[in-house]
């Protein structure tokens, strides 16, 4: 079953979470909307950010969808793929990786931030976004570990570490990925290309 | 590849995985074209499958209208609706009674299938936003596996039934109405008579007459809670209804004997269907029906009606145990005596705690900003169910959580626990609780951001609200996007709804101000609009209005009672400056609207340079015509009915000729005339057409002008002026889309 998971979710957090309010995505992601600054079709923003650790700002798209989320840990990209892609689960991993540090380059550029925002690469969070694909069980994380650990060793250019968040049961399998620590946005999308 | 159908099993009832399957089938056919688009869309919305925002495939990002370019291509869900566009999924909760294991399941659907918020309406339903139509069924199946259908949400359908969220533990309740709630839901989902309707049919449910909570008096159905010589009964409403046009409901029987709610709900839904509006969907509520026949006459057929139906055992069965809705506290009822409190807990104590009927315990309301929660908060809101209220919940029209059954000791406990959730904010039920319906975020007809608004409003009156006088924090505030009315704007002290104004080529979001309303009694009274202010001046209308009640206000003398003493012509002095915009140049933010950076309405630009100055010719017309509706509605509150109902009229033709005026240099002031121009060329023409509700607008002047009240009622009169309103605002919108050379010079 896991092999077939198509809706894969995957995070990287800001290193300074106070380095933007959530209230100042909403204009960027309304411009990335007119310019298309990101691939797929892009449809609209939904600002969530009177939600205390919510999904923040969203920009919806067709085939994904961009949070600034806090409702999974602290503040990050939350790049959700909903639109299947073709291929294997670890070449699936890899497409979505790239489109959401593709993201997270942009973000980091953007005018209104300043240089003040930055994405700490050394680590992710994987979230399957399907519970019929992949439950939150030791099995389902047995099955994925071996694509995840290859699509993450290539990002990271080594080893990672991967550690299952099973606090409770009723929520997304969601898995942390620890690779290096020193990585940066520019670095590990170098290392995909 | 096991599906949710294979995985669920037999834990799907029967008769909605039947339901289910066929949806899913009609589906296919569609996408192969086999069945009609029109035919679809209402078995869609049969199944609360709901259309959003810019599923037409075009939306305005600021600068240029995109297309959105859907690999479906130009299949479509409905006339214009894009098969791939996201939608939005209304999920139907009977009086508003959610378990533990149903809020888990509504968090993993609103994770897997919509962005991960919840939101609750003011109809006690939950909608959740951006779901593609494909992923439904396995939606439904998942849903349908805790005992919730989505079946007849939307549509001409039986909508869901609300009722107080208090029913059974209310200090004030005549008697518990949610065991009749359950059973009128139950018996009517899926009725063969509830399946020809021509519009949507809404019932409510309220434990007294008093209270708000039930909102009796704007439903088709209101049933009230009654007890006559002690026998269980219910005083019964028939015809009212918010919508574009409010009407209070009519009292069609004192009492009406338990055993008779559901015969006499099966027989109105009979004469509904059999002799309600079906071409014209703007005249199809009962609330016409019952207008058009009278009270007298509409009882009499009903009634008839009732006595030819065949006996069902259904109409009574649900009798037999009216305690299959009881519920049990989860532990012995303590005192709140000494526990360690947290920060703030006094005064969300003081707002969102409910002392029960039954002593000892408390009901909890949860207040959610917006109506929204997350999925992760659903969760903990279940735990917290499991934990402190023997799992019972509920979710209300003001768009809130109540868990009910919690032991006052545990008040503390419950609270931390909320606030580390982010749910511990006090201000259940006072002005900081504003209530909104999606508006510009999400739904089609929106004109203003209500949410933008509500959260704006909210910020800013939760920073002032430990200091505020008792008498403005008690007051109520809900804006609708638009003019249907589903943010209940009617029925707030301070009601607003979204409406566009012009300023040289721009288009200027603007909220009407709508003072009178009256929440208490189940609605009792509904506010009317005394004029247009720009969005981003209503924070300060707000603050005026309070400001001068706090000054002026009698000793003991509400909100309403206030208006009503110094008269809307002085409430509209105080806030009549706001209504002016500043010109672009000097202040753009006035062109945008809340939480919304994109410029409103810039599709208008691209006029010549003298276009300032022909645009302020129809605009002087049409704030001529805007004032004679407001003298109208003074003559109305004066008690002056015939004066009223023609001032109202002549703001119509008034509006009417400006109109014309822009396609003639001479125009008659001939009522006859003008009516004959505007017909001919904004109405046959379809210049006037409001783009969904058609020519909706037009025909409030066409029937004023050909049934003239000859005793005109306060309620008729009440309906005609918001109709002028209505008209006026129409043609504020027809103006905006006119071409360049329409304009007057």
């Amino acid at each position: 079953m896991t092999a077939n998971l198509q809706k894969i979710a995957l995070k990287f957090f800001v290193r300074d979470a106070q380095a933007a309010r959530l209230k100042e995505f909403v204009p960027v992601f309304h411009r990335w909307i007119q310019t298309r600054a990101v691939e797929g079709l892009l449809i609209d923003v939904a600002d969530y950010s009177h939600l205390e650790n919510g999904p923040g700002v969203t920009l919806v798209g067709h085939d994904s969808d961009y949070y600034l989320d806090t409702m999974e840990g602290p503040l990050g990209l939350l790049y959700t793929r909903k639109a299947p892609l073709q291929g294997p689960l670890e070449g699936r991993l890899r497409a979505c990786l790239r489109t959401a540090l593709t993201a997270c380059a942009k973000l980091e550029d953007e005018p209104e931030f300043d240089g003040r925002l930055r994405f700490a690469g050394g680590e992710a969070l994987f979230l399957a976004n399907d519970r019929l694909a992949a439950p939150n069980t030791a099995e389902a994380f047995a099955a994925l570990r071996p694509d995840l650990s290859a699509a993450f060793s290539r990002l990271y250019g080594g080893p990672v570490e991967l550690h299952r968040e099973a606090a409770d049961a009723r929520r997304r399998l969601a898995i942390r990925i620890v690779g290096d620590p020193a990585a940066d946005v520019a670095t590990l999308l170098r290392r995909l290309a | 590849m096991t599906t949710w159908k294979e995985k669920l099993g037999d834990r799907i009832p029967p008769d909605l995985g039947q339901e289910i399957d066929q949806f899913e089938n009609e589906i296919v056919l569609r996408k192969q074209g086999k069945i009609d688009e029109k035919v679809f869309m209402e078995a869609r919305l049969r199944r609360g499958v709901y259309g959003q925002r810019y599923d037409n495939g075009q939306r305005h990002d600021g600068q240029k209208t995109q297309t959105l370019t859907y690999p479906s291509g130009d299949v479509t869900k409905g006339p214009g609706i894009l098969w791939d566009a996201p939608g939005m999924q209304r999920i139907k909760i009977p009086y508003g009674g959610l378990n533990p294991g149903q809020l888990e399941v509504l968090a993993d659907v609103a994770e897997e299938y919509g962005d991960g918020v919840l939101h609750v309406t003011t109809r006690q339903d939950i909608q959740l936003h951006f779901v593609h139509i494909d992923e439904t069924p396995s939606l439904f199946r998942r849903l349908a596996a805790v005992g919730i259908t989505t079946r007849e949400a939307c549509g001409n359908t039986v909508r869901n039934v609300t009722g107080c969220p208090l029913a059974g533990v209310c200090r004030e309740e005549t008697f518990d109405i949610t065991p009749y709630a359950k059973a009128c839901s139950k018996f009517l989902l899926g009725h063969k008579d509830t399946q020809n309707f021509g519009r949507k049919f809404k019932i409510a449910f309220s434990g007294c007459a008093q209270n708000a909570c039930g909102l009796a008096m704007m439903h088709d159905i209101g049933a009230v809670a009654k007890v006559k010589d002690g026998k269980r009964g219910f005083e019964f409403y028939v015809g009212g209804g918010l919508g574009s046009v409010p009407h209070q409901a009519k009292l069609f029987d004192a009492f009406v004997p338990e055993e008779e709610l559901l015969p006499l709900s099966q027989a109105i839904s009979r004469i509904f269907a059999r002799l309600g509006e079906k071409k014209n969907r703007n005249t199809a509520r009962l609330k016409f029906l019952v207008n058009k026949l009278g009270i007298e006459e509409f009882k009499r057929v009903v009634l008839e009606e009732r006595k030819a139906l065949a006996p069902d055992p259904a109409w009574t069965a649900f009798l037999e145990d009216l305690h299959v809705t009881d519920e049990k506290p989860p532990k012995a009822a303590q005192p709140l005596n000494g526990q360690h409190r947290t920060e703030g807990f006094e005064t969300w104590m003081s707002s969102n705690a409910y002392r029960q009927r039954q002593p000892g315990y408390v009901v909890v309301t949860v207040t959610l900003p917006l109506g929204d929660f997350t999925s992760r908060q659903a969760r903990v809101l279940a735990d917290l169910a499991r934990k402190y209220s023997g799992g019972h919940a509920r979710i209300t029209v003001d768009q809130n959580f109540l868990f009910r059954w919690v032991s006052e000791a545990d008040l503390p406990a419950l609270h931390a626990e909320l606030k580390a959730a982010g749910l511990g904010e006090p201000g259940a039920g006072t002005v900081v609780d504003v209530t909104a319906c999606p508006g510009t975020d999400t739904c089609k007809l929106g004109i203003s951001s209500s949410r933008g608004l509500a959260a704006e409003l909210r910020t800013r009156l939760a920073a002032r609200a430990v200091a505020m006088d008792e008498a403005v924090r008690g007051l109520k505030i809900k804006v609708s996007g638009c003019f249907n009315s589903c943010g209940q704007h009617h029925v707030a002290d301070l009601g607003f709804y979204g409406v566009s104004r012009k300023k040289g080529n721009f288009t200027v979001p603007h909220f009407q101000v709508l003072l009178g309303g009256q929440w208490t009694e189940n609605a009792g009274a509904y506010g009317l609009a005394v004029i247009a202010i720009p969005s981003k001046r209503i924070p300060e209308t707000v603050d005026r209005l309070t400001e001068a009640f706090l000054r002026e206000r009698q000793k003991g003398e509400t909100f309403q009672a206030w208006v009503k003493r110094i008269g809307k012509a002085r409430a509209r002095s105080l806030i009549e400056d706001l209504a002016e915009v500043p010109a672009r140049d000097a202040d753009r933010s006035f062109y945008s609207d809340w939480g919304d950076p994109r410029e409103y309405g810039v599709s208008d630009m691209g006029v010549g340079e003298c276009a300032g100055e022909v645009v302020s010719a129809i605009d002087f017309g049409l704030a001529a015509a805007e004032r004679k509706a407001f003298e109208a509605q003074l003559a109305l509150d004066a008690g002056e009915l015939g004066k009223a109902a023609d001032t109202a009229v002549g703001a119509m033709l008034h509006a009417a000729r400006e109109l014309v005026a822009t396609q003639l240099a001479e125009v008659s002031e001939d009522p006859e005339v003008v009516v004959r121009e505007f017909r001919a060329r904004f109405y046959d023409t379809k210049l006037f057409f409001d783009p969904f509700a058609g020519g909706k607008f037009a025909q409030y002047l066409f029937l004023a002008r050909e049934h003239p009240a000859t005793a005109p009622t306060a309620d008729g009169v009440h309906r005609l002026v918001e109709e002028a309103q209505l008209f006026i605002e129409a043609a504020h919108s027809c103006r905006t889309r006119l071409p360049v050379t329409n304009q007057r010079v």
